[in-house]
C-alpha cells in the first residue's frame, strides 16, 4: 500500500513539474525572437491553420494614412518576434498570429463597417486603433455588440471611458487629455515660464487637452497666466494670424495638441515668422505638445529651431533604461535595411508614437497568454488589474474602467541630440511625472464594477 | 510703431499674402470653371500634384527654382491629356458627367501621389535667397511670403494683359462665348480649349510649387485649398479674373482680421460672405453669367 502511495506521489510530482516546465516553455518574451529578417514591406503570415487574428483598425487611406502604416510596422515587428518564438499558447495549443488591416478612413461610418468586417469575415479576436475619439466611440460600440476586445491606443477623449461609453471589452492603453494636460502642468511647477498661450485644434481632443492643462495649471501654478486661447479648424492653411496674436501676447510657451499637417504647419510657420521666446530672445518660442516626437515638423524647421520644444507624450523612449536602449538599437539597425516607404525618419526611433503601440501590443499578447484562451471574457478578466513592466515602465490596468495608470515622461528637445539624428532636434532624457499627478479621470459610478 | 499698430499691420499683410496664394490657385480655376464652364473638381489635385513634383525636382537637383519652373509644366501636360482624352468626351453631357469624371481624376491623383511619394508629409525648403525676414520699423516679415505676393501680382498682370489686351485673349474669350462661331472662322477651338485647360492647370501647378515651402506637402493638401478656390471663383463671378483677384484678396483679409477679432467665427466668415453675395448677386460680384 505504501509503495503504491509513494508511486502516486512521485507521479503527481512529475506531472506538476512537467506542467510547470510546459508553462515556462510556452511563454514568449519580448525581443527574444529572431527579428533579423523583419521587413515591413515583406510581412508574411500563416494563411492556413488555427491562427490568432488581430486587426489594425485605423486610417490606411486619406491624409492620415501614415498612422495605419505606423501601426503596420509596429504590430508587424511584435508579431514577427512572437511568431518566431512559436506563437502564443492559447486554447490548449500554440497559435501563430496574423494581422488584418481594417481601414477606418478616419470616419465613424466606414470605421464601423471595417470593424464589423474584421470581426465577422476575418474572425479577429482583437482590433486596435484608433485616430479620433469619435471613431473610437463607434469601435467601442462594435466591441460590445460582438463581444470582441478593442484596444484603444490612440483616442484621448476622457469621456470615452465614463459610464455611458464604457464597456468591458474596451481597454485604453494610451493616455488621455487629462493625463497629458496634468503631466505637462506638473512639469512647469518649478520652471520660470509663467505665460502660456493655448492654440489647439477645434475639436473634442483640442478642447479637452487645453481644458485639462488649464485646470491643472491653476492648481499647481496659481501665479501662472493663460495669456491667450485660440482654437483653429483642422487642416488650417495659414497660421500666421494666430501666430501674430501669440507674438503680441508675449507668451513664454504655446500649448498645442495639434497633430498631422496642423502640427507641421504651426511650428514651421512660427519659425518662418521668426517668433522668439520672450524669456530667451536667442531662441525660438517653445511649443508644448504630445506630438513633437513626429519628426516631420522637426525636419522642416531644422535642428537649431527645434531645440526647446517640449514633448509630453504618454510613452517616450528613455534610453537610460537598458531594455529600451536595446529595443531602439534592434529597431534602428533593422530600419537601415528597409525600403520605401518605411525608410524615412518617421519610422526610426525616437520618432512617432510607435513605442506606445509597441508596448500596448506586447502587453495585450502577454495578457492573452496569461488568460490561456481567446475567449474575450477570460481575456478581460486577465487584463483587469494586470501589470506590465517589461520595458522598465510599469503599467497597470485599472480594473474598474480599463484605463492605464503609469508615470508619464516630459522631454525637452535638444540639438545636437543623443540620438542618431544629426539634422533634427530630438528629445533629451525625460523628466518623469509620477502617476499620482497625472491620473486618467475616473467616473465614480464605475467604482467597484470589476469586483461585482 | 506701437505693438498694437504692428499687430494690425502684420495681420493686414498676412491677409494679403494668403489672399494672393488663394488667387494663384483660383486664377486657373477661373479659366477652367469660370470661363470654359468645365466643373473641374480635380483642380486642387493638380495643385497638389505639382507640389509633389516640385518637391522631387528640388530634391533631385537641390534647386527650388527648377522645381518651380518644371513642375507646373508637367502638371499642365497632365491637364492637357485629361482634357483631350477624358473631359472633351463628356463636356457636352453637362456638369454631372464632368463632376463624375473629375472626381475620378481626383481619386486617381490622390492614390497615385500616395503610391509614388507615400502618405507622410514632405519638406520643401525655402531657397536661401528667399529665406529670412525683412524688417521695417517694428515690423518683420518673411521674404518668402513677399515672394508669393509678387508672384501672384505678376500672374494677375500677365493674365490680365494676355486675356484683355492681346489677340489671343480675344480669341479665347470669343471661343468661350460662342465656340461654333469661332470654329466657323477657321480657328481650331478644340485645340484652343485644350490649351486653355492646360494653362489653367499650369496656374494650379505654379500655386502648388510655390505653396510647398509655406504649407505642408501631404496627401490632404488638395482638400485644404480646394474649397476656398471654388468660393473665390463663384463669389468673384464665373470667368471674371478681376473678380477672382478682388475676392481672393478680400477673403485673405477676412481670414486674418477674423482670427484677430472673431476667432471662433473666423472659419465660417468666408462662407457667410459667399451666402450673402450669392443671395443678392447670384452671378457673383463681377460675373456675367450664372
Amino acid at each position: 500500500m505504501r509503495i503504491i502511495r509513494n508511486i502516486c506521489n512521485l507521479f503527481t510530482a512529475f506531472l506538476c513539474l512537467s506542467m510547470l516546465m510546459a508553462t515556462s516553455a510556452r511563454a514568449f518574451e519580448p525581443l527574444k525572437g529572431d527579428l533579423s529578417d523583419y521587413d515591413p514591406n515583406n510581412q508574411t503570415f500563416p494563411t492556413s491553420g488555427d491562427t490568432i487574428n488581430v486587426a489594425i483598425w485605423d486610417c490606411f487611406t486619406g491624409s492620415n494614412a501614415y498612422v495605419g502604416e505606423e501601426y503596420w510596422v509596429v504590430l508587424g515587428f511584435v508579431v514577427h518576434d512572437i511568431n518566431s518564438q512559436g506563437g502564443i499558447f492559447v486554447d490548449g495549443k500554440k497559435k501563430l498570429i496574423r494581422i488584418i488591416k481594417a481601414d477606418t478612413q478616419g470616419k465613424p461610418a466606414p470605421g464601423k463597417a471595417a470593424a464589423e468586417r474584421a470581426i465577422l469575415r476575418d474572425k479577429v479576436i482583437m482590433f486596435s486603433g484608433v485616430t479620433g475619439s469619435h471613431v473610437s466611440k463607434v469601435g467601442q460600440q462594435t466591441a460590445k455588440r460582438f463581444k470582441t476586445i478593442f484596444m484603444n491606443c490612440s483616442a484621448y477623449a476622457d469621456s470615452l471611458m465614463d459610464l455611458p461609453n464604457f464597456n468591458r471589452y474596451v481597454f485604453r492603453t494610451s493616455g488621455t487629455a487629462t493625463t497629458s494636460g496634468e503631466a505637462l502642468a506638473s512639469y512647469f511647477i518649478n520652471r520660470p515660464e509663467s505665460k502660456f498661450y493655448i492654440c489647439a485644434q477645434d475639436y473634442l481632443w483640442g478642447h479637452s487637452f487645453a481644458g485639462a492643462f488649464k485646470k491643472a495649471l491653476l492648481k499647481v501654478r496659481p501665479d501662472a497666466k493663460i495669456v491667450g486661447e485660440d482654437y483653429f479648424p483642422q487642416l488650417t492653411k495659414d497660421f500666421a494670424p494666430y501666430l501674430e496674436k501669440i507674438r503680441a501676447s508675449r507668451a513664454n510657451v504655446v500649448i498645442t495638441g495639434a497633430w498631422g499637417a496642423d502640427n507641421d504647419n504651426l511650428i514651421k510657420q512660427s519659425r518662418q515668422l521668426g517668433l522668439k521666446n520672450p524669456l530667451n530672445p536667442g531662441m525660438y518660442i517653445q511649443f508644448a505638445s504630445p506630438f513633437l516626437d513626429d519628426t516631420r515638423p522637426l525636419e522642416t524647421i531644422g535642428g537649431p529651431a527645434g531645440a526647446g520644444l517640449i514633448l509630453c507624450s504618454d510613452f517616450y523612449l528613455d534610453r537610460r533604461k537598458p531594455k529600451v536602449k536595446r529595443l531602439a538599437t534592434i529597431w534602428n539597425n533593422l530600419w537601415k535595411t528597409w525600403k520605401a516607404p518605411y525608410n524615412t525618419d518617421l519610422y526610426r526611433w525616437p520618432s512617432g508614437t510607435r513605442f506606445r503601440y509597441l508596448v500596448s501590443y506586447y502587453w495585450y499578447f502577454k495578457v492573452l497568454e496569461e488568460a490561456g484562451s481567446t475567449d474575450p471574457e477570460k481575456v478581460t478578466a486577465a487584463w483587469e488589474g494586470n501589470t506590465f513592466d517589461y520595458f522598465d515602465q510599469p503599467m497597470y490596468m485599472r480594473p474598474d474602467d480599463h484605463q492605464t495608470i503609469m508615470d508619464r515622461p516630459i522631454s525637452v528637445l535638444e540639438f545636437p541630440n543623443h540620438w542618431d539624428m544629426p539634422d533634427n532636434a530630438a528629445p533629451a532624457d525625460p523628466t518623469w511625472i509620477p502617476a499620482k499627478d497625472c491620473m486618467p479621470t475616473f467616473d465614480p459610478k464605475l467604482k467597484g464594477r470589476a469586483s461585482r | 510703431m506701437s505693438p498694437t499698430t504692428v499687430l494690425y499691420i502684420s495681420q493686414g499683410i498676412h491677409g494679403f499674402a494668403y489672399g494672393m496664394l488663394l488667387f494663384l490657385l483660383a486664377s486657373g480655376l477661373t479659366m477652367i470653371f469660370g470661363m470654359m464652364g468645365i466643373l473641374n473638381i480635380a483642380h486642387a489635385s493638380f495643385f497638389m500634384l505639382s507640389a509633389y513634383l516640385s518637391y522631387t525636382i528640388a530634391h533631385l537637383t537641390n534647386n527650388f527654382w527648377l522645381g518651380l519652373l518644371i513642375a507646373p509644366v508637367i502638371t499642365a501636360i497632365c491637364g492637357a491629356m485629361v482634357e483631350r482624352f477624358l473631359l472633351r468626351k463628356v463636356h457636352g453631357r453637362g456638369h454631372l458627367a464632368e463632376l463624375l469624371v473629375t472626381v475620378g481624376i481626383m481619386m486617381v491623383i490622390l492614390e497615385g501621389v500616395k503610391a509614388g511619394w507615400g502618405t507622410e508629409s514632405l519638406v520643401v525648403k525655402i531657397p536661401p535667397s528667399l529665406s529670412g525676414l525683412i524688417r521695417i520699423g517694428g515690423l518683420s516679415y518673411p521674404v518668402y511670403r513677399i515672394f508669393i505676393i509678387v508672384l501672384a501680382l505678376a500672374v494677375f498682370g500677365v493674365m490680365g494683359a494676355v486675356l484683355y489686351r492681346t489677340r489671343l485673349g480675344m480669341v479665347v474669350r470669343a471661343a468661350v462665348s460662342d465656340p461654333d462661331m469661332v470654329n466657323a472662322l477657321g480657328i481650331n477651338t478644340s485645340l484652343l480649349f485644350m490649351g486653355v485647360f492646360a494653362f489653367g492647370t499650369w496656374l494650379a501647378g505654379v500655386a502648388g510649387a510655390a505653396a510647398g515651402p509655406l504649407l505642408t506637402v501631404f496627401p490632404g493638401m488638395a482638400d485644404q485649398m480646394g474649397m476656398d478656390a471654388f468660393v473665390v471663383v463663384v463669389v468673384g463671378g464665373l470667368g471674371s479674373l478681376p473678380g477672382a483677384f478682388i475676392v481672393a484678396l478680400f477673403l485673405g483679409e477676412l481670414n486674418a482680421y477674423g482670427i484677430q477679432f472673431l476667432p471662433r467665427l473666423a472659419p465660417v466668415l468666408m462662407f457667410v460672405f459667399m451666402a450673402l453675395v450669392l443671395s443678392f448677386k447670384p452671378k457673383g460680384l463681377f460675373g456675367e453669367r450664372e
